[in-house]
């Protein structure tokens, strides 16, 4: 094996451009330059290592922001009002957590609140942030912050889960009465499908690389500027 | 063709940013960081089986509860009828709404089990390293983890209905203990998974490996 003695051979701080390991078996990879709409995937055990997103930064940007517009009436408008002889229950995705918070079920409305409301809310802000930030090519300390926090919040934000917990709501209170499908079941189609848009055309491992280049060209700058100092002052 | 473990070459892989960074010797107090991202670079996650197996044990014992415990109570006329989540599904059954029986039931009911019974699994390969196949392992962990959120379901619609039916003193429903119990296991389940590193399966072989 020609390629696995290079690794060992080869200075270190070279290897950090040239191989990378699966994350999810530890296999040493030499890193290959992929084309448009590739995947590079892990000879062993088939893990996704990175693929190539056209125009991701863009998309990103474009996506998440279109969402963050339709966010605040797709949670305070009602998404299902069910009449009963008269009678309107109306539930929005935040009076839902307000109700299980007032009959005395805390630790569910603040699950429920985490993964419906706050996640996804924060989970958009932060790819907001995250491709603003690129895309002006300013780096500042709150764009590692923020990329490593939007690694945390995608595994808590279930906006899809919460659509399946709509439609199961219609069958099941169907026959009781009247049911409603109100103007914020539009809002939050829409809000869930550019969220998923967004995260679609969001790669973390490209966004690592720009932010590392946007640091390096920083500091360099502000090396450039320490150094010109004591001769502009000779 | 050799496949050659990182780890035995001397590097990692950052949990962050994917970059490879060579491992360095530091004593207790000290941690590694990554040079890209700045976050600390262990060379598996750390102490990964015995936090595993805690979440793990957390989310078996709660599933009793869970499932005997009534998740949601419908409230008429002051006399009240406790639903568990098994009998949730059966009425939808009874009912003639099978589609969404079935994806109740898979979501509140299969899925918990599923995802306890496969880490069990994993661990109990890892631990006493066992051979089996560490692909299949891998793509057992990898459906663990992607279908865990989707028991948030049975959460999400009790708070829709909650909202829903509320006619006073004539008809209410409000969410039981039960409920309190299975969100739980829904978490404990999810840290679980996340716990649990699958680079380990894969340590079990020898550092090189033949195929």
């Amino acid at each position: 094996m020609p390629a696995l003695q290079k690794a060992s051979i080869s200075n270190p701080s070279n290897d950090r451009e040239h191989w990378s390991a699966c994350h999810d078996c530890d296999l040493l990879l030499p890193i290959h330059d992929i084309t448009e709409n590739q995947v590079a995937r892990c000879p062993r055990c088939n893990a996704v290592l990175y693929r190539h997103k056209k125009n991701s930064i863009n998309k990103t940007l474009a996506f998440s922001l279109s969402a963050l517009l339709f966010y605040i009436p797709a949670n305070m408008l009602p998404i299902l009002t069910l009449n009963i002889y008269g009678n309107m229950g109306r539930n929005t995705m935040l009076n839902g957590v307000f109700r299980l918070w007032e009959q005395g079920f805390w630790w569910m409305a603040l699950l429920v609140a985490i993964c419906s409301i706050l996640m996804p809310l924060f989970e958009l802000i932060l790819l907001l942030t995250i491709s603003v930030a690129i895309k002006r090519q300013r780096y500042s300390a709150v764009l590692p912050f923020a990329i490593k926090l939007q690694h945390l919040t995608s595994s808590w934000a279930m906006l899809e889960v919460y659509l399946l917990g709509i439609i199961v709501a219609i069958v099941k209170m169907s026959d009781l009465g009247e049911l409603v499908l109100g103007q914020a079941l539009v809002c939050y189609l829409i809000l869930l499908v550019f969220t998923l848009c967004a995260l679609q055309s969001y790669d973390r491992h490209s966004v690592w690389l720009a932010t590392e280049i946007l640091r390096n060209k920083t500091r360099n700058n502000v090396n450039m500027k320490n150094k010109s100092w004591p001769i502009s002052r000779l | 063709m050799a496949y050659q473990q990182a780890l035995s070459q001397g590097f990692t892989s950052c949990d962050e940013c994917q970059r490879l960074v060579r491992v360095a010797e530091v004593t207790k107090r000290q941690v590694q960081r990554c040079p890209c991202c700045h976050s600390v670079v262990t060379v598996r996650k750390s102490k990964s089986l015995s936090r595993t197996w805690a979440w793990l044990l957390t989310g078996l014992i709660l599933l009793i509860p869970a499932n005997m415990l009534p998740v949601m109570e419908v409230i008429y006329l002051g006399s009240g009828s406790p639903d568990t989540i098994m009998s949730g599904v059966l009425h939808l059954v009874e009912a003639g709404m099978y589609p969404i029986a079935f994806v109740v039931f898979i979501a509140s009911v299969f899925v918990p089990v599923v995802k306890l019974v496969g880490l069990v699994v994993l661990l109990v390969v890892v631990q006493w390293k066992l051979p089996i196949s560490a692909r299949q392992c891998t793509t057992l962990y990898r459906m663990i983890e992607f279908i865990g959120r989707w028991s948030m379901l049975d959460l999400f619609m009790i708070s829709i209905l909650v909202t829903l039916v509320d006619l006073g003193s004539i008809a209410s429903i409000t969410a039981g203990a039960g409920a309190t119990a299975f969100a739980s296991v829904v978490v404990a389940t999810m840290f679980a998974a996340k716990t649990f590193d699958p680079r380990l399966i894969w340590d079990l072989r020898a550092p090189i490996y033949e195929q």
